[in-house]
């Protein structure tokens, strides 16, 4: 893509009448909030609410002492490389059910293997396991997954309505066994993959079989993520016992137990200490190499790298500096603008392909190059400079991107992800990062919010550190690595680092193939293949999730 | 309440001090005021508060210096739990002890936690002397030099100055401006130079406010000013600058919770910096006159004060140095 | 002990300059305005003028402190002296030139100033102090060079406006409107206090800086002005500091003479 394109400008033209080159514009005329069909829509219901409840309620008068919103341009927002403009409230999670569904669809994901199962059931219980009898525990258990009985008389059960969303398949590497997988079970890696990346994930699965279930996203809802294995594990233990035909108490069934509950159970989140405690399956829990395999850009458009780790950063955007910081973490309102600097207007897709083209012109393609302290500081200085100064080249970019933050999420990001593309070394991409943080540091003599760059500072030090509690690979980390632990505006982007430096070099995954598998799945609410299309769809209001309550409650 | 030493020796988990004195005590009470089998779990809830359906002896009335290990952030920090009213208020206020009792926990900590170990060893040993137990004075020099009029940058400068005059530093380039950077052969005495310039100026800045809440801003831009001196890194590499970023944030605004009394090494804030950053905070925390609502007193309650009877504890530069002496040369 | 002559800054362009300038307390920075000490107390809106400053704990002399030999070394300021209360001044500066950037205020403001609490965000700036020493300090960073009326604001809250376009009378954005534009005098005047309470009394802090002498006055770095890219050595500098923080993570024993 030429750069000299400026892939961000048809958006500063849509948000603000002047031209973004232009550094002066008039403010206090925009009759405040009256300004946002949204806002308007909010005092319209606000009103309304508070004369039902009879407790004061939304009141935009309210906002510092009488001076409302929208003194300045409130402006819309575009979903990068889509066609949809939004206002920036249809990007607040609670707003917004693409997004809520895509943590309920990662949050209700339980992978189980199946083998050591089957090794129970022939070792030790003499049963004989075959193609036909796992479709017909797989027939099973889509019964029961949901929240159906199987073995036991004058149960209470949940209402289909509520729990559709609710089913397992099962994936493996090996092709004659997915050949008798009854095929309304089976998540068909050469259907869903391109031949190469196919071969790489059957190669890593093998001939192992594993389950994937999905649990109800109306207990995503209303439980927590230890809810899931626990949930997966009780069912699959009692679909066990009914479809080959077992004794429910005896002592072989607790193997059962523990392989679906411990043994051959993979979360999507571990759990966290004392401070930050939440169970598993948990945003703060998944690796930054979790989310990147679970986009699934890299499977429906392997050409293009660099849109792969954009699409991969917009989930991180969501999941890490919406859902995680935004509101596990700091309570309130959240943290949404942090976030969608990195997936809105087309921005850091233009830094992002500003620095992939370097790449490409300098270095001969993605994944060519060996990290050197040359080479990052050559890559990630030019991107960094690059981006800043396309914010003081045009004034409503930097306006757009009003917080310090945002732009230093943003252009780190762009040279983080440039060196990863160039080098396929991710941690060679977040020290990339970190060297832009200190130089926009220096350029601007501005950064961030007041907390923003501690993990900026720790960083340098830390990239490549192999001491206790600072080494780890950096697909392995997420936001309970501890210099990552406190910092929105920062893990959305390092989702993409991660995911440039595998897809740069042709990778069918980063981190963890059944991870990879699991979410290639037509059948899931959220389309993981096109997130940000995604997130678009559900500020426009277009998105249907799961988890409704229609049935169960009075009609409007 | 001292545990018999035995006891602790032969078992390998910290918690034995406060477990054997919390059954102890139960059982003292249980049977010196014969208390029957209906009101036994009264006593039980004096004693350990709430505890096992907490975590920790919520609301109990024995409390200990170390904190529960689910506490804990990782492996290791258990000497890292000790807040810094604590150590404030055992020492007396007096802030080099408070300084060098911090860090001697904190540097010790380092190596429950695996961190001073083999390349990493002497950058520690080296941050203990010289920031922790005033090594040559440097401490007490730099901030004698500017205890009238001196500012954080003028302690930044005297770092400099001594670390060039005692050969730790010396120029590397002159550049066209005329700025010389600097270089070094000895990267850890750097870092030990730069950490005793640290507390120096958290000294000579919260001392001259007589204020604990300047402290963070002294992370962050003693680094920045020592750093744009010299072309070298700050103290820990960063990851001080880094943990005051963060303990700015967390002390000035509306994410974070408390005064730098409340602060320790073993929380997510402050963890980063390897033991370079909480010895500060307790000395800015001594030398603070009043200027907070929740005071060391406060925060602290009986520990500080009883511990405060243990010499070692209240003087630890002075038992440090007896000991060091009468094993001069045996090591 | 050695001769040496503080360097405060690497840098060989007029931006660089400019930030070693005003790092350097020796420099001594040239006032362009005057306000009466009881307009900044009003624009601050701490107290009253002319109202006795609150105290936040007794005056040391007659609490008496602990013994310590570095509270007995390091002299107390004025405030800290009499037991004043901890306050701020909150700075905004405009992306378009001011003077001082965010850091610059942090760096000039612990090399210049003793007994500073100053934070930096990416659009303001608190400092906190005792409250005597804070109005001593507050002044000299309104009257002089480093404060540019029109894109520098006394902002204590809704600081937003930093990375906004300037409006028709080259200001900054401020949702509040704590200052407006004179047309008639030419002047910028503060109509609320910091915190946006409306004064009795407008207060006047002087005409705009012009932009072509903001340009020279600037710390900023900016594509349109001093590009950063072309300060080769301040570029390199940042590299060579994020190699050596790097490198000493690996492993500190291996940075030698480098």
């Amino acid at each position: 893509m030429a750069t000299e394109k400026k892939m961000f400008l048809e958006a500063l033209r849509k948000k603000f009448k002047e031209s973004p080159e232009e550094k002066y514009t008039k403010f206090y005329i925009y009759d405040g909030w009256k300004q946002s069909k949204r806002k308007r829509e909010f005092v319209e219901w606000g009103t309304k609410l508070a004369k039902e409840r009879g407790i004061p309620f939304y009141n935009p008068e309210m906002h510092l002492g009488g001076i409302p919103l929208g003194q300045r341009v409130l402006m819309p927002y575009r979903l990068s490389q889509t066609d949809i403009y939004c206002e920036g409230d249809d990007l607040h999670f609670i707003n917004n059910a693409a997004m809520q569904q895509m943590w309920h669809d990662i949050r209700r994901t339980v992978i189980v293997g199946l083998d050591a199962a089957h090794m129970v059931l022939q070792k030790r219980l003499g049963k004989e396991v075959t193609p036909e009898t796992v479709n017909h525990y797989l027939e099973v258990l889509n019964h029961a997954l949901p929240g159906a009985a199987v073995i036991q008389e004058h149960m209470v059960e949940t209402h289909p309505g509520l729990v559709s969303d609710s089913y397992v398949k099962v994936f493996t590497g090996d092709d004659e066994l997915a050949d008798e997988i009854d095929k309304r079970f089976l998540i068909d890696i050469n259907k869903e993959f391109p031949a190469d990346q196919a071969a790489q994930l059957k190669a890593a699965v093998g001939k192992k079989i594993y389950q994937v279930l999905r649990m109800p996203t109306i207990v995503a809802m209303t439980c927590d993520g230890g809810t899931m294995s626990r949930w997966s594990a009780m069912q699959i233990s009692m679909s066990m016992v009914n479809a080959y035909k077992l004794m429910a108490g005896e002592a072989a069934i607790g193997e059962f137990a523990f392989a679906a509950k411990h043994a051959e159970v993979i979360e999507m989140g571990t759990l966290m200490p004392w401070r930050r405690a939440r169970g598993p399956n948990e945003p703060g829990g998944v690796p930054l190499g979790y989310v990147a395999d679970m986009c699934q850009a890299s499977r429906v458009k392997p050409e293009d790298p660099t849109w792969v780790a954009l699409e991969a950063i917009s989930m991180g955007a969501v999941l890490y500096d919406q859902f995680w910081f935004g509101s596990y973490m700091s309570g309130g309102v959240g943290f949404t603008q942090y976030a969608t600097c990195t997936y809105t207007d087309n921005i850091l897709d233009d830094f992002c392909y500003y620095g992939a083209d370097y790449v490409k012109k300098k270095f001969g393609g993605f994944g060519k190059a060996k990290p050197s302290w040359d080479l990052i500081k050559d890559i990630a200085t030019e991107v960094s400079l690059y981006g800043l100064e396309q914010y003081e080249r045009f004034p409503a970019l930097m306006e757009t991107h009003f917080g310090g933050s945002q732009r230093a999420a943003v252009v780190a990001a762009g040279a983080g992800v440039a060196v990863s593309l160039a080098t396929g070394n991710c941690t060679a991409g977040i020290n990339g990062w970190y060297l832009s943080q200190l130089l926009h540091k220096e350029e601007m003599g501005r950064l961030g919010f007041y907390g923003y760059d501690q993990q900026d500072q720790c960083g340098s030090a830390n990239s490549f550190s192999y001491r206790s509690d600072e080494g780890l690979p950096f697909n392995l980390r997420g936001v309970n690595y501890p210099n990552y632990a406190l910092n929105v505006g920062h893990q959305s982007a390092h989702t993409g680092i991660v995911q440039a430096a595998h897809s740069g070099r042709g990778d069918a995954w980063t981190t963890n193939p059944l991870i990879k598998i699991a979410f290639a799945d037509k059948d899931l609410k959220f389309d993981f293949t096109h997130p940000r299309l995604c997130f678009g769809k559900g500020a426009l209001r277009e998105f249907m999730p799961a988890g409704e309550r229609s049935l169960i409650i009075p009609s409007r | 309440m001292k545990v018999p030493a035995k006891r602790l020796n032969a078992g390998v988990e910290y918690t034995t001090g406060f477990t054997a004195t919390a059954a102890a005590l139960c059982y003292t009470i249980v049977e010196n005021f014969k208390v029957n089998l209906w009101d036994a779990d009264l006593v039980h809830a004096a004693v350990w508060g709430r505890y096992p359906q907490t975590m920790e002896p919520l609301g109990g009335n024995v409390s200990s210096l170390l904190s529960v290990p689910q506490q804990n952030e990782g492996m290791g920090y258990a000497l890292r739990n000790v807040p810094c009213a604590h150590i404030a208020l055992i020492t007396k206020k007096n802030a080099m002890n408070a300084a060098a009792l911090s860090s001697i926990l904190e540097q010790a900590a380092m190596f429950e936690m695996g961190d001073a170990i083999g390349n990493f060893e002497r950058l520690h040993l080296l941050g203990l002397a010289y920031q922790g137990l005033n090594a040559n004075n440097l401490v007490y020099d730099i901030v004698k030099e500017n205890s009238k009029t001196g500012t954080l940058g003028d302690v930044a400068i005297s770092t400099v100055k001594r670390a060039i005059a005692d050969g730790v530093i010396k120029p590397l380039e002159k550049k066209p401006s005329g700025y010389t950077a600097y270089t070094t052969d000895d990267l850890n005495k750097w870092n030990a130079y730069a950490a005793a310039g640290l507390l120096a100026g958290t000294m000579i800045t919260c001392g001259s406010a007589r204020s604990m809440q300047h402290c963070p801003s002294v992370f962050i831009y003693f680094n920045d000013l020592i750093e744009r001196e010299t072309g070298l890194p700050g103290v820990d590499f960063g990851r001080v600058a880094g943990t005051g970023v963060e303990m700015a944030f967390f002390s000035h605004s509306i994410y974070g919770g408390g005064n730098p009394a409340v602060f320790h090494g073993n929380h997510i804030v402050t963890r980063h910096s390897k033991g370079f950053t909480i010895p500060c905070v307790a000395a800015a925390v001594a030398l603070d006159a009043g200027t907070v609502i929740y005071t060391p007193e406060k925060i602290s309650g009986v520990v500080g004060e009883t511990l405060s009877e243990v010499p070692e504890l209240r003087e630890p530069l002075r038992y440090v140095n007896e000991a060091a002496v009468s094993i001069h040369g045996g090591i | 002990m050695v001769e040496y002559k503080p360097q405060y800054y690497p840098g060989s362009s007029k931006v660089s300059k400019n930030r070693k300038k005003y790092m350097d307390p020796s420099y001594k920075l040239k006032k362009l305005r005057t306000i009466s000490d009881d307009d900044l107390v009003k624009l601050m809106g701490h107290r009253v003028p002319g109202e006795a400053y609150k105290s936040v704990h007794p005056p040391l002399e007659e609490m008496g402190e602990p013994a310590c030999p570095i509270r007995e070394l390091v002299e107390p300021t004025p405030g800290a002296k009499a037991g004043d209360r901890i306050r701020y001044i909150q700075f905004t500066d405009s992306v378009y030139f001011t003077p001082l950037t965010p850091y610059m205020r942090a760096w000039m403001g612990h090399t210049r100033y003793r007994g500073v609490d100053i934070g930096v965000l990416s659009g303001r700036v608190p400092l906190e102090m005792r409250e005597r020493d804070l109005e001593k300090v507050a002044k000299e960073l309104v009257e002089t060079e480093i404060f540019d009326p029109a894109r520098c604001g006394i902002r204590g809250a809704t600081v937003h406006g930093h990375s906004l376009r300037l409006d028709e009378n080259g200001m900054m954005f401020d949702a509040l409107r704590r200052f407006v534009f004179d047309k008639k005098t030419g002047e910028v005047v503060y109509v609320k206090d910091q915190i946006g309470v409306p004064l009795d009394k407008p207060i006047s802090v002087g005409k705009p800086i012009k932009e072509e002498e903001l340009r020279e006055m600037t710390s900023e770095y900016r594509v349109d002005g001093v590009p950063f890219r072309e300060d080769k050595e301040m570029v390199e500098f940042v590299q060579r500091l994020h190699m050596l923080r790097t490198e000493a993570g690996f492993d500190p024993n291996r940075v030698k003479g480098i």
